[in-house]
């Protein structure tokens, strides 16, 4: 048994989205979700999180199907970052201890505060643990987001698009941040991404979608001159440079 | 009172962070002592010169027979009422613009204070032309009917397929206008004195409520308030997006049903009691918000004692800027709410 399995996923809303998605995840892996706009790779995370029902099929997590999951169990083996998060007024500190709400029974206690500062320390966050929130700059706020979904505690993060609006600085260090810590607490990690250089640099493995269907998915070695030129239409060159792949555009 | 936080280099982040949340306590108290204060002025204010002394000896029970009416079947239901009143318009605002995520929604932006306001001029000009003479407990039940179908209809809408947050607050706004248009109508169709009993009625005035209504009140605030305390941290999820509180484990869809079920509520009992006092719902969490922040451990407590102060303090001005005569104490709220309010923003932006 796989630690994700997901069987048959279709999801539709007017046409088909998703179309008859089965793939399986191990533990601890780091998965890239590679394709065009518009190719379900947002649809698909929001799927796994039950943030939208699947027309049918059906999605496995620890061998349970996350249908007959109620929100707060979900919560504790998944968390999930948005493409959009909205800051709250309130400090990164309580921001960071609104993720252990899937634990929390009554009120918080001093586990909820120990592990909140855990992350904080982890993340280096210190410097601005005290600020609102909605002060900070977006690299910043992306990792307090990160944060606050580790948490959660959970066993698979979801990322829609964690880097879009970063600065390459930024993008590379949230990226850093989410693989080594992920490593460390074998956190299986999928995240839907445009920078294929990003992802081939943190990746294990590359789902590549096109019109809703998995048209590849397996290690760097799916990625190809003609895997993108099939799924984004571009012409690339593909190659290795100190010992990691990489695209260059023609 | 800038409750920031600095830059933070020590290890000692657990103290600094228990500091920095009792200056949220700190405020709290700040609060209490104002209402406090404002509650016993509010009670000295009127024609009879009474001292502060002679109220709260008259409130130990050591008042002559005359200030003992004077105090307890004039002065004091309307204090306790206004302070329940505040409460309950203030948590209802709270809510909603947590659950909606929209700084501006209010029961008002969703119709719930003008359907109540459709639901007198119905009891007051309707039935009036009917032949009927609405009682008091009849015009309160037929307001609170009114705000009770509006809810049923917000609740409603927000449950279709597909109804984000806009898309209720935009029907909200609809139905908002519906009732306005509504009662427009109702009012035109009338004769002079069902006009000016409606009109009269729409100002609200804490001088009407009772101590049977202060005890509905109450409860209604009180028991609704225990609600929220205990979903507090279901809140603070649903303030960075309802995406994130979900995957966060908040069954989203309750927590919009029953924000909207106890803001429609609360403003419904208010309403029928004391007629609509406008912008409590929106000034006061915005004015806590913008003090302590969004956690609603604090916010919660913070909110209802500033609508409470705001609606005691805007009735002793209603009651003592032109005395004899009472201004509508809806008036005043909105008036030094709004200039308060500007002064936040921009100080604030």
């Amino acid at each position: 048994m796989n630690f994700l399995e997901v069987r048959d996923l279709t999801f539709k809303y007017d046409r088909c989205i998703l179309n008859h998605i089965s793939f399986d995840v191990e533990r601890g892996s780091f998965i890239s979700l590679l394709g065009i706009n518009g190719a379900g790779k947002t649809t698909l995370i929001k799927n796994l999180n039950k943030l939208l029902k699947p027309t049918c099929g059906s999605v496995f997590i620890d061998g349970l199907n996350i249908a007959d999951l109620k929100s707060k169990a979900l919560a504790q083996k998944m968390a999930y970052v948005d493409q959009h998060c909205e800051p709250a007024k309130n400090t990164v500190f309580d921001t960071i201890l609104v993720g252990r709400v899937p634990h929390i029974n009554a009120d918080v206690v001093e586990e909820d505060y120990q592990k909140t500062e855990e992350i904080i320390n982890k993340l280096n966050l210190q410097d601005y643990a005290l600020r609102e929130a909605d002060t900070l700059s977006g690299g910043e706020f992306q990792k307090v987001v990160m944060a606050r979904a580790l948490a959660q505690e959970p066993k698979l993060l979801l990322l829609d698009e964690p880097t879009s609006n970063l600065d390459i600085k930024n993008q590379v260090e949230v990226m850093k941040l989410i693989k080594e810590y992920c490593e460390e607490k074998n956190i299986s990690v999928i995240v839907s991404i445009h920078d294929i250089n990003l992802a081939l640099q943190f990746s294990d493995k590359f789902l590549m979608m096109k019109n809703g269907e998995i048209y590849r998915y397996g290690d760097e070695s799916i990625i190809t001159a003609k895997s993108i030129k099939d799924v984004y239409k571009i012409d690339v060159d593909v190659i290795r440079h100190k010992n990691r792949k990489s695209i260059i555009l023609n | 009172m800038d409750l920031r936080g600095g830059c933070i280099t020590e290890k000692d982040l657990r103290v600094k962070y228990a500091a920095y949340i009792n200056k949220k306590n700190v405020f709290l108290l700040f609060l209490l002592i104002m209402l406090c204060i404002t509650s016993i002025a509010s009670l000295n204010i009127g024609s009879s010169n009474m001292t502060v002394g002679q109220s709260i000896m008259t409130l130990l029970g050591k008042g002559s027979k005359q200030f003992n009416h004077i105090v307890f079947n004039i002065r004091l239901p309307r204090v306790i009422g206004g302070l329940f009143v505040g409460m309950s318009m203030a948590l209802s605002g709270m809510i909603i613009q947590s659950t909606l995520n929209n700084p501006l929604a209010s029961p008002s932006t969703l119709g719930i204070s003008n359907a109540s306001a459709f639901g007198a001029n119905i009891a007051l000009i309707v039935f009036s032309t009917m032949g009927i003479t609405s009682t008091p407990i009849v015009t309160s039940a037929v307001s609170f009917l009114a705000a009770m179908l509006c809810m049923i209809l917000v609740i409603g809408i927000s449950n279709i397929k597909g109804a984000g947050k806009t898309f209720v607050i935009l029907a909200g706004v609809a139905l908002n206008s519906l009732f306005a248009a509504a009662i427009t109508v109702i009012q035109y169709l009338a004769d002079e004195t069902q006009l000016a009993t409606a009109v009269s009625w729409t100002f609200g005035d804490l001088g009407r409520i009772t101590y049977p209504q202060i005890k509905i009140v109450s409860a209604t605030t009180l028991l609704s308030a225990l609600v929220v305390y205990m979903m507090r941290w279901s809140y603070n999820a649903m303030d960075m997006g309802e995406r994130t509180a979900h995957s966060i484990g908040v069954n989203t869809k309750n927590m919009r049903n029953i924000s909207i079920f106890l803001a429609a509520l609360n403003t419904g009992v208010s309403v029928a009691f004391v007629g609509m006092i406008g912008f409590v719902g929106l000034l006061a969490p915005q004015i806590t918000k913008r003090v302590i922040g969004e956690d609603k451990r604090y916010m919660l407590p913070g909110t209802l004692l500033m609508g409470a102060l705001v609606v005691i303090l805007s009735d002793s001005m209603a009651r003592s800027l032109w005395a004899p005569i009472v201004l509508p104490v809806g008036a005043i709220t909105s008036f030094l709410g709004a200039l308060l309010f500007l002064y936040i923003l921009f100080k604030k932006r």
